[in-house]
């Protein structure tokens, strides 16, 4: 699988088509192959902990060897941010008025949008400062809708905030240029917005770059999956993200027999000709429906050999 | 002091007599740009929708004695906004 080159692979897809599973088992490949491997769960309902049979808690942990797992709390990431900001108001609110900017700094956090900046904040940070210290960065995200906003937000924030910072510049110019005799004056607000500004760029730089980031979508061969793969595939292509390999989870496997199945296999051929057909840029992986849910690490291991074997017009066997 | 030195006094003496107004209209135009850029900033605390406004809340130290000025300036003792308070 093509992906798996990638530093940086983003697995999405439509609500329990098994992106969580097919995330763990990506990262748990990349953490066999010998890179030193984060997989980082952006879902607000998160299941990597399920997945791996332990609470993460909101704080990076390794679960196996070379594999590290980080379930992103928004609620503590905006606890983490308001409490900065905090701090930085120390000396510059007079101590009578703290309590009070404090209090309605605390309201802020339920603002709506909050929770939705924090996750995105962490996995900026993730993406600017994890780096170093990780060989492979694995993303399980949320519903398709939930990962296309996540995704086009570095564009939509870096959009309004060039807007903001290219009005205070231009003000800034003109104060110094006819009241302060050319003398260029300082403005802590510009820097803070440039910061933001910068950091926001170098992400989108990141998401972009083919040879660094991989997209991967999960699908099942049924209707619902494969019209919701269409639309994102071509949504994320819009903002210049694009998705090159697709799991298609759950495929019956050649064993499975019975008058229902086969009847049930004959509709899924359909399907899978359907998706060979509408996704012939896309690599396509097929992984079969297991007798068992994807529980243990043998699970996962087994699931992932598919991501090699596996592979257009191809049937598959468990 | 010759002629020219002079008169270069002279025309120093006028710009500066005239710019003197200047300065003070360019002042507030100034001053209404900032304006703007606060509403800009903070335009979610007053209903309109800003999508950074998350990020916006990392300026509020700065933010804070600017704003107190602008609301004592428009006649406002106490401010305006409850998502604000400076006094």
């Amino acid at each position: 699988m093509e992906a798996l080159e990638k530093e940086i692979i983003f697995v999405g897809g439509k609500g329990g088509v098994g992106k969580s599973t097919s995330a763990a088992a990506i990262a748990m490949r990349c953490a066999a192959e010998g890179h030193r491997t984060l997989l980082v769960s952006t879902d607000p309902a998160h299941n990597i902990g399920d997945i791996f049979g332990r609470k993460l808690g909101g704080r990076i942990t390794e679960v196996a060897d070379g594999l590290h797992a980080l379930e992103i709390d928004p609620e503590q990431e905006t606890e983490a941010y308001i409490q900065t900001v905090k701090d930085n108001l120390k000396g510059s609110v007079h101590a009578g008025m703290a309590a009070e900017v404090n209090r309605q700094l605390d309201t802020a956090k339920a603002s709506p949008g909050a929770d939705e900046a924090a996750l995105f904040d962490k996995l900026v940070t993730i993406l600017l400062e994890e780096r170093d210290k990780f060989g492979r960065i694995v993303f399980d995200t949320a519903p398709t809708g939930h990962t296309i906003r996540l995704l086009s937000l570095p564009e939509l924030m870096g959009v309004w905030i060039s807007g903001l910072l290219e009005k205070r510049k231009k003000t800034n110019e003109n104060y110094s240029a006819l009241l302060n005799d050319g003398e260029p004056v300082e403005d802590p607000i510009y820097d803070v917005l440039r910061e933001r500004q910068s950091r926001f760029s170098r992400v989108r730089e990141i998401l972009l770059d083919n040879r660094k980031t991989g997209f991967i979508f999960v699908l099942n061969p049924e209707r619902l999956p494969i019209l919701e793969t269409e639309k994102a595939v071509g949504l994320l292509g819009k903002y210049g993200l694009k998705v090159k390999t697709l799991i298609v989870n759950k495929v019956l496997p050649d064993e499975a027999d019975g008058e229902f199945l086969r009847e049930r296999r004959r509709i899924e051929q359909q399907y899978l000709s359907q998706i060979d057909g509408i996704f012939k840029k896309q690599e396509v992986i097929r992984v079969p429906l297991f007798p068992r849910d994807i529980a243990t690490f043998e699970d996962l291991e087994a699931f992932s050999k598919y991501f090699k074997a596996g592979g257009r017009n191809e049937s598959v066997r468990v | 002091m010759n002629i020219t030195e002079k008169l270069k006094a002279l025309i120093r003496y006028y710009e500066e007599v005239i710019s003197l107004p200047h300065r003070r209209e360019i002042a507030a135009e100034l001053r209404e740009e900032d304006d703007l850029f606060l509403l800009l900033l903070y335009s979610e605390m007053v209903g309109i929708p800003n999508p950074a406004y998350y990020y916006t809340l990392e300026l509020y130290p700065y933010m804070l004695e600017k704003f107190h000025d602008w609301h004592l300036r428009m006649g406002m003792d106490k401010s305006p906004l409850s998502g604000i308070r400076c006094c």
